[in-house]
């Protein structure tokens, strides 16, 4: 067990490293001048000379390579040149309300999925089964920024339950807090809901025909006991993949909610910097979200040791 | 009626057709402490008697007819009356011990579940009562938090029994129980059941293929083929005196002796020298690399041309790493396979007349063949390790030949290989590895899997083909009657080792090493009084 959580995490410092060396390249050495690019086209030379001073680019790549790797590790993530403030603390701000919402869509989609996919699979071929799959299909296919949109109209608009966005920040409660996010984390986790459902029943029907699942019958478990105490178990190692994909994608990809909600996240912090054509943002960003689905991969993995014994002894 | 369980007029239809029963439906009868041995091949409808009989039919199958267990009908219980009867008055046990346990779950929760759903049984009761149906099945040394892969296939098996005995149940369902295990794990098995149904007096269904096995352990027999029982009778008049022509067929099957063709021996034509052969191992060490596991230690043979030998062992013992080594397939740590004086293996630059000269048949005959390819694909395959191997209608008549050798048309190698019985199969097997004109077959449990009277039928065609082509057979097999049969010498294999070789015959009947002893006492004879 230890030596396997040593092997893992020791791969996920490579990967973070390689991770990056790829980054650093993309948006610093190749091609042309970032300094250039983050003035436009119409900058006066020595605008850029100046930026070229202040981001480094005089000296040779290895050595900014170095210097950036070491702010990282001091938590020192450069200077915003849009905002003229510390990245680090922006991002600090700004994960405060993405991390949150990620959270908060991933234990709405997996708390409706799993035991959906639960009653589909233990009616497998009948009337509900095909219902439930129908209304997982049609909640892959609604695009989420529609659900958004529909949500505001009813919740806020007309029933005036929520607030239609804007975040009130954590100094006005955890209540309000959740409560802002409550709609977006909706309008995220339905179709990873419907997704993860879907894998769930997949994965159970699978290990319903078993044979350990005939000896469980055989030895007097209901057909429901079986599938919860037996089954869903064995069941959880696709669903626990998907899961820790969906993470990482709740993490990054909320751009589109983030906007129809006007919440300050991780994503519209992004989406600012590729206008603002702010690189020294948009590195940072991208190194967090790296490190995010890498961290996330690890956890995933240490779950699938505690879900299945066999895996603890290698 | 008196106690036990007793079947009538039992009847199964799946979408409208009667797979089970046959017209007047199946009856037998169990009585307590009576062991019954019901015999079919597969497909004969004897595992779906037991699931109609504790109501686990797949979906779509109506089962309709009388079972009662001690006067309680059983067809007429509702499914949650049902859950009450499995586990707590029927035990079953099924045969596959590597799949029928929760990987996921110690084995111990595992038997303690059956007191459990069953009430009453608080937690810690409940595991007692698992620790004593444990100890009572020989697993005493085994802690109950163990789980599955850390236990050898006999020890799971055990599980199995343990969790189908924990609350003393009336009838005890066994389906193939040892079917999957070592004789020395089958024996110590067959020995158990006796043992527990003596104890407690339960009824128990024995289901099984094979005549031997309950030849020595069941009171009566019930013979059952194409969803019906043909004869039933106490074991010894049943298996002395059978009276339905489909149980003689079976008795003359499973004792069948093929008529090998008498032959010199020839020069060797294969040989090993010190072969060893090793895998990684068990948990990496801080230093020096890992423990490491010797299948193979320094095994030495000799196969003359023209000559059936036979490989035998429990599984586990090298006896199938051997096999492929013969085949050229092990990456082998010391040591040298020789094909006619050429060396062979993964690395060897072999001649094109070195490898057509060794073809392989396995044991599974359902995964060893490409489903989309058609037969005659399948059987011309070897074709692509002959330079200047036919093409065309040559090619076809080639592969026409091949399998009109092992009693198959012609026309059978436009078909796809789902087409055909497991016995079939097996011949398509022979003619691919008949189709280079091979001088040595290795045979890896080629008849492990098929029923006894296509056994019977594979066996007198190797016979037939070692007398027309010259074959040499490589035989391993765990099946001492088979081994017999059709090998001229033999090899007992232990923990990676030859302990010892000799004439067949010899061998079997006055055995040197206790080893050999050990397997031949545990092997299940069929000994009929004809």
């Amino acid at each position: 067990m230890i030596r396997y959580l040593a092997t893992r995490g020791l791969s996920l410092a490579l990967s973070l490293l390689v991770a990056s060396l790829v980054i650093f390249l993309v948006l610093n050495v190749v091609p042309g001048d970032p300094a250039r690019y983050m003035l436009g086209m119409n900058a006066r030379p020595d605008t850029v000379a100046a930026l070229r001073a202040e981001l480094g680019l005089d000296q040779p790549a290895a050595a900014r390579y170095l210097a950036w790797l070491g702010g990282m590790a001091r938590g020192d993530f450069g200077t915003s040149y849009t905002y003229r403030t510390p990245v680090a603390g922006m991002i600090l701000d700004r994960v405060g309300v993405s991390l949150p919402l990620a959270l908060y869509a991933l234990a709405l989609s997996t708390a409706i999925a799993i035991p959906l996919g639960l009653f589909a699979a233990a009616r497998r071929g009948r009337a509900a089964d095909t219902g439930v799959m129908a209304a997982t299909q049609l909640g892959i296919a609604v695009p989420n920024f529609w659900l958004a949109m529909l949500l505001v109209l009813v919740f806020a608009v007309r029933l005036r339950w929520f607030a239609a966005g804007g975040f009130p920040g954590w100094g006005a409660g955890i209540l309000a807090g959740m409560k802002a996010l409550t709609l977006p984390a909706i309008a995220l986790a339905a179709p990873q809901a419907a997704i993860l459902a879907r894998v769930a029943r997949a994965a159970l029907i699978e290990t319903l025909g078993e044979d350990f699942i005939r000896t469980a019958r055989a030895k007097g478990l209901t057909g429901g006991q079986a599938l919860t105490r037996h089954a869903l178990r064995n069941a959880m190692i696709p669903v626990l993949t998907i899961i820790g994909l969906q993470f990482s994608f709740l993490l990054a990809g909320a751009i589109i909610i983030e906007n129809v909600f006007f919440l300050p996240g991780l994503g519209r912090l992004v989406f600012q910097a590729i206008s603002q054509r702010d690189l020294v943002v948009v590195q940072s960003v991208v190194m967090l979200l790296v490190c995010a689905v890498i961290l996330v991969t690890f956890l995933v993995d240490i779950a699938y040791v505690l879900v299945d014994p066999r895996l603890r002894r290698t | 009626m008196s106690g036990g369980l007793v079947i009538e007029g039992l009847a199964v239809t799946i979408a409208g057709r009667r797979v089970l029963g046959g017209p007047e439906g199946v009856s037998l009868a169990v009585g307590p402490g009576e062991i019954l041995g019901l015999i079919g091949e597969s497909g004969s409808g004897k595992s779906m008697t037991a699931l109609a009989v504790s109501r686990l039919l797949p979906r779509g199958a109506v089962a309709t007819g009388a079972a009662r267990l001690d006067g309680r009908e059983l067809m007429a219980l509702s499914e949650r009356e049902m859950c009450g009867v499995r586990g707590r008055d029927i035990g079953m046990i099924f045969q596959e011990p590597m799949t029928a346990l929760n990987p996921l779950m110690p084995i111990g929760d595992q038997v303690a579940e059956t007191a459990r759903v069953h009430g009453g049984a608080w937690r810690a009761e409940a595991g007692r009562l698992a620790r004593a149906a444990l100890d009572r099945v020989g697993l005493g040394e085994i802690p109950a938090s163990r789980f599955p892969h850390e236990l050898s296939g006999g020890q799971r098996q055990r599980v199995g029994i343990a969790m189908a005995i924990a609350l003393r149940p009336k009838l005890l369902i066994a389906d193939e129980p040892t079917t999957a295990l070592d004789v020395t794990s089958q024996a110590r098995v067959l020995d158990l059941i006796r043992r527990l149904v003596r104890e407690d007096g339960m009824g128990c269904l024995m289901i099984t293929h094979d005549l031997a096995v309950v030849a020595e352990m069941a009171d009566r027999l019930a013979i059952m083929t194409e969803g019906r029982i043909v004869e039933t009778g106490p074991t010894a008049s049943v298996l002395g005196a059978p009276i339905h022509s489909y149980t003689r067929a079976l008795i003359e099957a499973a004792t069948h002796r093929p008529a090998m063709p008498e032959r010199a021996r020839g020069a060797v034509l294969a040989e090993g020298k010190g072969l060893v052969r090793d895998h990684p191992a068990g948990p990496r060490r801080l230093l020096g690399g890992r423990a490491r596991f010797h299948a193979l230690k320094g095994v030495s043979f000799e196969l003359a041309e023209g000559e059936s030998l036979g490989l035998v062992g429990e599984s586990g013992s090298g006896k199938s790493t051997l096999g492929r080594a013969v085949l050229g397939l092990e990456r082998l740590r010391s040591g040298v396979v020789r094909i006619d004086g050429a060396e062979i293996g993964p690395h060897a630059r072999m001649a094109p007349e070195t490898r057509r000269a060794v073809q392989a048949v396995f044991q599974d005959p359902y995964g060893s063949f490409d489903p989309r390819h058609r037969v005659a694909r399948l059987v011309a395959e070897p074709f692509h390790l002959v330079p200047g191997a036919p093409k065309g209608a040559a090619r076809r008549r080639a592969v026409e030949e091949a399998l009109g050798a092992v009693g198959l048309a012609a026309s059978d190698a436009g078909k796809y290989i789902h087409e055909f019985s497991g016995g079939q199969r097996q011949r398509i097997a022979i003619a691919r590895a008949l189709i280079t004109r091979p001088r040595l077959i290795v045979l890896d449990e080629a008849v492990s899997a098929v029923d006894a009277r296509a056994r019977a039928r594979i066996l007198d065609l190797l016979a037939e083909l070692a007398g027309r082509f010259g074959l040499s057979y490589l035989f391993i097999s765990h099946d001492l009657t088979v081994v017999r049969a059709i090998t001229d010498r033999v090899m007992v294999m232990k923990a990676g080792e030859i302990v010892e070789r000799g004439p067949t015959e010899a061998v079997l009947t006055r055995p040197a090493h206790p080893y050999t002893r050990a397997l031949i006492a545990a092997a299940p004879r069929l000994e009929t009084t004809r």
